[in-house]
């Protein structure tokens, strides 16, 4: 939700060293970190601080594993439990942006009361935390074939009660880039 | 030089059923050749055949080849074309639906107008004893992989 | 997959078990799959799509540069390089409006292609409705490629109605080479198989017996199973004719009425009309009920207005009605059969026997405990027509004068059969009663009327043979060589039948199987005493892999032991015995692509050919043939004016050949040598573009009394669409053996075949 980035952070591990010289705290062996509804999970976490006084945080997973995170959304309608989940090779947390970037099998998928509704998968997604939303990218490389793939589940209006936003988005009002 | 009296033909079914109705001429005519050509047992009963002989069309034909000097249909050729097709119990296809034919010539003219049914009968029914010739060949010449690909087919 | 908070994800791909066609269509509860390589998601309001985008859901396909997709209006906005595909067809345009569930969108200057039958086009708007309907404004279409603009259809508004199968277009305008030859304010025409009612396009075309002439058919397809077709026919020579074809179809009865009327013949001055009637039916408790009638107005119509050959070449119009029953082993019939005999240009015919009316019982058993039986009853009343020369008449009964016939042929035949042999003895017994015969029997001078009568013939026959067998190599191929004599033994005893009426017998036309036939008649009335032994000698190659025969020839020929004593009519005669003709036929194809035939009759009477068939076709593929035939036909006792006579001594040439790889030659040159006459000569030519094809013939074809026939065919067919002009099809199919006409019918998309 919006108000997680005002709650205090807890960070569970097996093994913790700081190094206050230069402001860095690695975390070691499946690593958990809550703020919030915010969960993050990982083998390996590298936390620093930037000279503006941001934390930086860089969480890798055991070898073949993913890190992972999961945070609810702010409730749209009533009834409905809204999560965002998400995975990748490596995670990175900025607090400055407000952003989670996940990157290298990176996919992103949100589930309603428990039952995926949408997933998208590419090369890299930057996860804006405040308003949830995402930017992936595909491996352009790979050609077409590289792109990024969304799954969007079919709408049972008849499930969920009055589920969609108020605002119409009318046609002429065109969302640029 | 080699001519002999022709043998009985092994084909590598056991059994099969024409499936043409009780009282079909054609059909008569296949099983009389089959028993008497190969070593093909004839059965009445559908399932318990292993192949089944399917006449899928007989079709009759007849186009004008020549005219007299007014214009007048003179020369016919009588066409008769049959399609037909041998499976296995399961639907498998032994032979692929095939058609043979072969045609005649007749000269005619109107004062036969109601003998003309009779005349063509007479060259139908020739026609018809060629064409079961035909079938009963290519039934003869089946070859034991055909059979067995048809089999395979199934399994 | 399950994730590792244990939320079970429904989303499970399994391999279906076979491409399946019919895939679900209602769009309703099917994900949405979406590609780019640039993705900007806002759960459940928006995702934006750059580069490469793609949207795909049943049904239908999106790509652009762009795209955004809305939730909350299931619409997808894509910009540049916009596409969408459903069901075989492709829209593309700089961009595009699309709601996935209610399958609608627009476009703007859209460009479209519908696959199946490669039809494309383009509009300045195209509105996408549901069930793959379309609505253009100011469309463009044709069936020519791109940059190929031979021909193509401008309309203000074009709608595609997909369940209909149509497209109708408002005020078009078709453009041919860049002119614009027809326009009008409503236009049709049908994109599927599906009937629709409407004008079909008009046909032009020139003839010599009715001249230059205009066909504009209307099609009004009444219900799925009536429809009407109305042809107006002007004709420069002969006045307006108006053509009527009405089909019907029900569970238990169908069939076609066809009534062509010329109001005021030019020419003749009078009323002329043709009327064909074919019906069939099923009454209660299985009877069948047939009617198969036909009239014209006057002698000379069906020459005057055949435009082709073969249908002036009918000159008996049956006129039957008949009642039939039947089951497996017996039928039964019950009808009347009169018929109309035309006399074309004052020739003389004499009118075969109507049959009013006829009963017929037949039984049939096909394998009684190894016999083959057949028993036939059939009582009929005769009765000769109105015989009126042309001068009007009365024609004396050359045959017999009316009368009836009871008559019962009932055979039992016993076939025994070998690997190598076959045996196979018949009895046949004959029997007739005449009664009520009211002709005159002239006779040297004294008449003497019929008196009723009655006779019974046995007729016995023996056939018989072998088959010998080698295996050779011939000309490189492994084949099975088979040597297969045969000997048919016929007696008849003579019975005197000079007293009975000839309603329906006259000479057989000799052939191979009549060779093995114990009557020299056809017919009932005449059953000639026979004490005759046929012997013929059949060789064929079989191909051992295939089974197949690939030559195959017969030789054969009939010797007679006692005189011939039964004659057509009614004086005796006595021929010594002779030897029947010697028949000889053989057909191959020896070398792959070229067929050839020839069949060779010897009269031992006349000492020389009496019938021969000399022809070979090369067919080396679909629409390249060239064939010539000579065919022979002696006989020196047909001596009847050129119109009936049946001697023969022609040759046939015709070919379909490509001169390039799309420009077509067509002809043919049947030249009787015996009368120095041209009897059918043709020439033509069909050039064949991406996107249409020309057609064109002259033919010139004999008719009675010396007179001919020209026809001209000019033809242009826009592929897709239909043809113009009058089509020389049905006349080339018919002169030249072999003819395929060249457009091919567009092929039946499947769900997959023109996937994005």
């Amino acid at each position: 939700e919006s108000g997680d980035s005002d709650k205090p952070v807890q960070i569970f591990s097996d093994k913790f060293d700081g190094d206050d010289v230069r402001q860095v705290a690695i975390y070691t062996g499946n690593v958990a970190v809550h703020q919030g509804t915010l969960e993050i999970h990982g083998a390996k976490l590298v936390l620093s601080i930037d000279p503006q006084g941001f934390r930086h945080a860089v969480m890798t997973p055991e070898k073949g594993k993913l890190v992972r995170f999961k945070q609810r959304r702010d409730q749209q309608t009533p009834g409905v439990e809204e999560w965002m989940h998400g995975e990748g090779d490596k995670l990175t947390y900025n607090e400055k942006s407000n952003q989670l970037i996940l990157t290298n099998n990176a996919e992103v998928f949100r589930t309603e009361n428990g039952v995926l509704k949408d997933r998208s998968r590419g090369v890299r997604i930057v996860y804006n935390m405040t308003n949830s939303t995402a930017d992936i990218t595909g491996d352009k490389s790979r050609g077409s074939a590289g792109r990024v793939s969304t799954v969007i589940a079919p709408r049972d209006s008849s499930a969920s009660p009055a589920r969609s936003k108020g605002v119409e988005l009318e046609r002429n009002t065109r969302v640029t880039q | 030089c080699g001519w002999h009296l022709r043998g009985i033909q092994e084909v590598p079914l056991e059994s099969m059923c024409i499936d043409l109705g009780p009282n079909s001429a054609i059909g008569a005519m296949i099983k009389r050749n089959l028993r008497a050509r190969t070593d093909i047992e004839i059965v009445e009963d559908k399932e318990k055949a292993e192949a089944i002989f399917k006449l899928i069309s007989l079709n009759r034909g007849s186009s004008i080849l020549a005219y007299n000097s007014e214009g007048q249909a003179r020369i016919y050729s009588l066409i008769l074309s049959a399609r037909f097709t041998v499976t296995l119990q399961n639907g498998a296809e032994v032979i692929p639906p095939t058609t043979v034919s072969t045609s005649r010539e007749m000269t005619w003219d109107e004062r036969d107008y109601n003998g003309r049914a009779q005349e063509e009968q007479l060259l139908y029914q020739e026609m018809e004893t060629n064409i079961i010739h035909l079938i009963v060949n290519r039934l003869s010449h089946l070859t034991p992989e055909q059979v067995q690909q048809a089999k395979k087919v199934d399994g | 997959e399950i994730s590792a908070y244990g939320t079970a994800l429904p989303i499970n791909l399994n391999m279906a078990r076979s491409l399946d066609v019919n895939a679900p269509t209602d769009t309703d509860d099917t994900n949405i799959y979406l590609r780019s390589h640039q993705m900007h998601s806002i759960p459940e309001e928006q995702i934006i799509l750059t580069d490469e985008a793609e949207v795909r859901k049943a049904g239908a396909v999106l790509k652009g540069d762009k795209i955004t997709y809305t939730f909350s209006k299931d619409e997808v906005y894509a910009q540049g390089n916009a596409l969408v595909a459903r069901q075989g067809t492709v829209f593309e345009g700089p961009e595009l409006t699309y709601r996935l569930d209610a399958e609608s969108g627009s476009m703007p200057n859209a460009k479209f292609r519908y696959l199946p039958n490669n039809v494309r086009g383009s509009s300045d708007e195209v509105q996408l409705l549901g069930d793959g309907n379309v609505k253009m404004c100011n469309a463009m279409i044709t069936t020519c490629k791109e940059g190929d603009n031979s021909w193509w259809i401008e309309a203000s508004t074009l709608d595609i109605d997909q369940q209909e199968e149509t497209a109708d277009g408002r005020n078009a305008r078709l453009y041919l080479g860049g002119v614009p030859i027809f326009a009008s304010p409503y236009f049709t025409f049908p994109i599927g198989e599906k009937r629709k009612s409407g004008f079909l396009t008009p046909k032009m075309g020139a003839n010599s017996t009715f001249g230059f002439n205009v066909e504009i058919p209307y099609y009004w397809n009444i219900a799925p199973n009536y429809d009407y077709t109305m042809v107006l026919k002007p004709m420069s020579k002969r006045g307006f004719m108006l053509g009527n074809q009405f089909r019907y179809l029900q569970p238990t009865f169908g069939g076609q009425l066809d009534y062509d009327i010329l109001f005021h013949d030019r020419e003749t001055k009078k009323k002329r009309y043709s009327l064909a009637w074919k019906h069939t039916q099923r009454l209660w408790g299985g009877v069948g009920l047939g009617v198969n009638y036909q009239r014209v107005s006057d002698d000379n119509y069906i020459s005057d207005f055949s435009t082709n050959l073969r249908q002036s070449s009918e000159d008996v119009l049956p006129q039957n009605v008949w009642l039939s029953y039947g089951k497996t082993y017996w039928s039964t019939s019950l009808g009347v059969y009169k018929n109309q005999t035309l006399r074309p240009d004052n020739e003389w015919t004499e009118q075969p026997y109507e049959k009013i009316p006829e009963f017929n019982f037949r039984a049939y058993g096909a394998d009684v405990k190894g016999f083959s039986l057949l028993s036939n009853f059939t009582a009929t009343r005769f009765r000769h027509g109105n015989n009126f020369n042309y001068r009007g008449e009365p024609i004396g009964r050359t045959r017999s004068g009316d009368g009836n016939r009871v008559m019962l042929n009932s055979t039992i035949s016993y076939p025994m059969m070998g690997s190598y042999w076959f045996l196979t003895p018949s009895f046949e017994y004959s029997m007739a009663w005449y009664g009520d015969i009211t002709g005159r029997k002239y006779n040297s001078g004294n008449v003497d009327i019929y008196k009723n009568s009655h006779r019974t013939i046995p007729i016995f026959t023996l056939d018989s043979g072998l088959v010998f067998e080698r295996n050779t190599i011939v000309l490189g191929r492994e084949t099975e060589q088979t040597l297969e004599p045969r000997l048919y033994y016929a007696y008849i005893p003579y019975r005197a039948q000079n007293h009975l009426p000839n309603f329906d017998s006259s000479l057989a036309d000799l052939n191979f199987a009549q060779l093995f036939s114990p009557n020299r008649f056809i017919g009932y009335d005449r059953i000639s005493n026979a004490n005759q032994l046929t012997a013929a000698l059949t060789t064929r190659f079989i191909d051992s892999q295939t089974g197949k025969d690939w030559f195959s020839a017969t030789v054969g020929q009939r010797y007679h032991f006692t005189d011939e004593k039964v004659d057509i009519y009614w004086n005796e005669i006595n021929r010594k015995n002779l030897k029947s003709d010697i028949i000889g036929m053989t057909e191959f194809t020896l070398i792959k692509d070229w067929k050839a035939e020839l069949g060779v009759q010897y009269s031992t009477l006349w000492k020389k050919f009496s019938k021969t068939t000399a022809g070979v076709r090369y067919n080396p593929a679909k629409y390249s043939n060239i064939g010539l035939y000579y065919r022979y036909n002696y006989d020196p006792t047909d001596t009847r004016e050129a119109f009936y006579n049946s001697n023969i001594k022609q040759l046939d040439l015709s070919f379909q050949w490509p001169v390039t790889r799309d420009l077509y030659a067509l002809g043919r040159y049947n030249y009787s040598i015996r009368d120095k006459k041209v009897i059918d000569s043709l020439i033509g030519l069909e050039y064949r573009e991406g996107c249409w094809i020309f057609r064109s013939a002259i033919q010139r074809y004999v008719r009675s009394a010396g007179r001919t026939t020209t026809n001209f065919f000019f033809e242009l067919e826009l592929v897709g669409l239909g043809a113009f002009g009058s089509s020389p099809i049905e006349a080339l199919q018919q002169s030249i053996t072999g003819y395929q006409p060249l457009s091919p019918r567009p092929i039946e998309v499947g769900r997959y075949d023109y996937y994005e």
